[in-house]
């Protein structure tokens, strides 16, 4: 589904990621882990069209199309979703009138009919329960005055509105406690299919116990420099980076 | 010998107006026109080295051979049709080129006079208040106007039923001054909703709009009146509107400035006793070279009063905005609310705002704000609502609408509402 090949990208002039390699099929979950300022966030935003960074060389292909050739709302059309670790505010649009929106851009793109007004209001009701949403929420500006995990939970619910094929999670587990933690994993586990995938972006090892992994790699400066399965997280959880970094240092001499 | 010396607008107005107004008896409307006459011959016609013109060369506007006399048309049932809030039941008042079209209006409930008229029946009301709530005294726009009026009483008695919508229509010939001008009252514990439209046809090329309107709160009264400003043609449109409100009362307007070469607009209000409060709100949408220029004084002269103001701006193309606000807290004025704020996005390198919020607080138990924000729109949450599927224009005007519509958000008329709403948004798709 997703084939990222020798990726090199920079900002202002400095070179984040160095040479990426990623391939991911449909059904799969691949967790990206890694030590501050690797090029996990910048990963995140180069694949949903973010346009301050300089594509150095390399390519990205999802289902055989030219990713980087595709504008941010293209990408959001054919199924590419980035769940923001920071999302935005939007004073005055509500979260009800902005899906409203977004829900039918993507399925003019689909071909599909636009949803009646009442199939619409049915559908978020679905949802919101899907990450145990309050009800009020939907009728609030996007974002604005939310809770740190009111943010987290509002991504997920617009994700399970889009039914995206591919999802990345940017830190969707940071500032949430244990149990909108279990809310927003549950929510996504529940979306899972044969058809989609997810690129988990985490920090911590805690999340994975809830969205549970097929892969799991390590980037750091800016390349992946190991991959593994599940247990690569645990390891990581008890020894730190250090050790990678070691790897890595030593292999470059 | 014959001289073809240029004879000054002042001079030039003068004589008009001499011709025009010959004074007779002294009556009352003829004992203000003759001073506010010679008013405007002293003010003269104000250049950029007043302070209130620094930014609109009104000067330049009127020194182009202007007319009094009117030589226009009234405006069609299709011109009143397209200007009307659909679904709205409203009593109509057309005022075409200056004067009363009472063919094209249907007023029923809401008591609308001739000014002659309305003082007859109102003497002590207008000995009081009438072109001294104006600031006929400073500014030689409003003196012009004094001299000149034609124009309206307007009586709101007991809760009004439906509002009064006023459409003033523009149609006199080019260079073409026309002063107009509406004295309204609400009477106590009563309220009154009046919906005001500018609009023009026909060849309007350098005329001139100044229109002058005062109200009159007294005790416990509510008044709302929403301005609209839309496409006009040539018309330079002034606006001075000013108040005075008594006690509980309070004073609404919203101005909304759509698509207008050029308009001034003066707004005053006078919290004259204790307890009352002023919500003036309004958005101005400009590209290509149109000029807009906002301008109020808020004056807090008694304790406890309350006053908000909130203007919003676009602007695109080579346009100018002008934001002036004064809020004016008086040594008496104790426990004063007051808050202002002006926010601005600037969507092109070319497009001005000068924006100028001023506080002036001369009593010490107050709370008092002011602010004033300019910037593009924001990328991150441009990019955010693209990275949904969103196109690039569609977030653009989601993110414009939110923007200009929050000044809305006070009107409580459900139809007013959406029609200003389609109004913003049909402005804002083509606005460059």
């Amino acid at each position: 589904m997703l084939e990222i090949k020798n990726l090199r990208v920079s900002i202002a002039g400095k070179e984040i990621l160095k040479g990426l390699n990623l391939s991911v099929k449909a059904g799969e979950v691949h967790a990206i882990m890694g030590p501050n300022g690797s090029g996990k966030s910048t990963l995140a935003s180069v694949l949903a069209g973010k346009e301050e960074y300089e594509i150095i060389e390399g390519e990205i292909t999802y289902d055989g199309k030219d990713v980087l050739e595709m504008s941010p709302e293209e990408r959001a059309r054919e199924g590419v979703f980035l769940a923001f670790q920071y999302p935005i505010e939007i004073p005055g649009v509500t979260v009800t009138n902005f899906l409203k929106t977004a829900v039918a851009e993507v399925r003019k793109h689909r071909g599909l009919e636009p949803l009646q007004a009442r199939d619409f209001l049915k559908l978020m009701k679905e949802k919101k329960e899907l990450v145990e949403m309050d009800v009020n929420m939907a009728n609030r500006a996007v974002n604005e005055g939310f809770s740190g995990g009111e943010k987290k939970k509002n991504e997920i619910f617009q994700m399970a509105m889009l039914e995206p094929k591919l999802a990345i999670l940017d830190e969707t587990d940071s500032g949430l406690d244990i149990d909108a933690l279990k809310i927003v994993s549950n929510g996504v586990n529940k979306l899972k299919s044969p058809n989609n995938a997810f690129i988990v972006i985490t920090h911590y090892q805690r999340l994975l116990d809830y969205i549970v992994p097929d892969v799991v790699h390590v980037l750091y400066q800016g390349r992946i420099v190991k991959s593994g399965t599940k247990e690569l997280a645990l390891e990581l959880e008890e020894k730190g980076y250090d050790w990678i970094k070691k790897e890595v240092s030593e292999a470059a001499v | 010998m014959e001289t073809t010396e240029k004879i000054s607008i002042e001079t030039q107005l003068v004589q008009e107006w001499e011709s025009q107004f010959p004074v007779t008896g002294g009556g009352f409307f003829e004992q203000i026109r003759k001073e506010a006459i010679k008013r405007f011959e002293v003010l003269g016609v104000p250049d950029r080295k007043n302070e209130d013109w620094k930014y609109t060369n009104i000067r330049r506007v009127l020194n182009q051979g202007l007319t009094t006399k009117v030589n226009g048309t009234h405006p069609t049932k299709e011109d009143i049709a397209n200007n009307l809030v659909p679904n709205l039941d409203a009593n109509i008042l057309v005022i075409a080129n200056g004067k009363v079209d009472w063919g094209n209006s249907s007023v029923d409930s809401v008591e609308v006079k001739e000014l002659t008229e309305g003082y007859s029946g109102n003497q002590d009301l207008f000995n009081k208040n009438f072109s001294k709530i104006a600031p006929t005294e400073s500014n030689a726009m409003v003196a012009l106007n004094t001299a000149f009026f034609n124009g309206v009483h307007i009586n709101f008695k007991g809760e009004s039923d439906k509002p009064l919508h006023v459409i003033h229509w523009m149609n006199a010939g080019a260079k073409t001054l026309v002063n107009t001008r509406t004295f309204i009252s609400v009477e106590k514990s009563s309220s009154g909703e009046v919906i005001e439209t500018f609009a023009a046809g026909g060849n309007t090329e350098g005329s001139v709009y100044n229109y002058v309107s005062e109200a009159v709160l007294a005790e416990n009264a509510n008044l709302h009146i929403t301005k609209i400003q839309r496409e006009t043609g040539g018309v330079h449109w002034l606006d001075n509107t000013s108040s005075s409100v008594e006690r509980y009362a309070a004073f609404n307007t919203n101005t909304l400035t759509l698509n207008t070469d050029f308009a001034r607009n003066d707004l005053n209000v006078s919290l004259d006793s204790e307890s009352c409060e002023a919500h003036l709100y309004g958005v101005y949408l400009a590209d290509d070279k149109q000029h807009i220029d906002n301008h109020s004084r808020i004056d807090h002269r008694f304790s406890n009063c309350q006053s908000n103001e909130h203007y919003k701006g676009v602007i695109g193309g080579k346009a100018t905005a002008v934001f002036n606000g004064k809020v004016h807290v008086h040594r008496d004025a104790q426990k004063t609310n007051a808050f202002q704020e002006n926010n601005n996005i600037l969507l092109t390198d070319d497009a001005t705002i000068n924006s100028k919020p001023e506080l002036e607080i001369y009593a010490d138990d107050v709370k008092c704000s002011h602010g004033s924000t300019t910037g593009q729109l924001d990328d991150e949450a441009l990019f955010y609502l693209r990275a949904r599927g969103l196109s690039k224009e569609g977030a653009t005007a989601l993110l414009l609408n939110a923007f200009a519509e929050e000044v809305l958000d006070n009107i409580k008329n459900e139809e007013l509402s959406n029609y200003l709403k389609a109004l913003i948004e049909k402005r804002l798709g083509n606005l460059h």
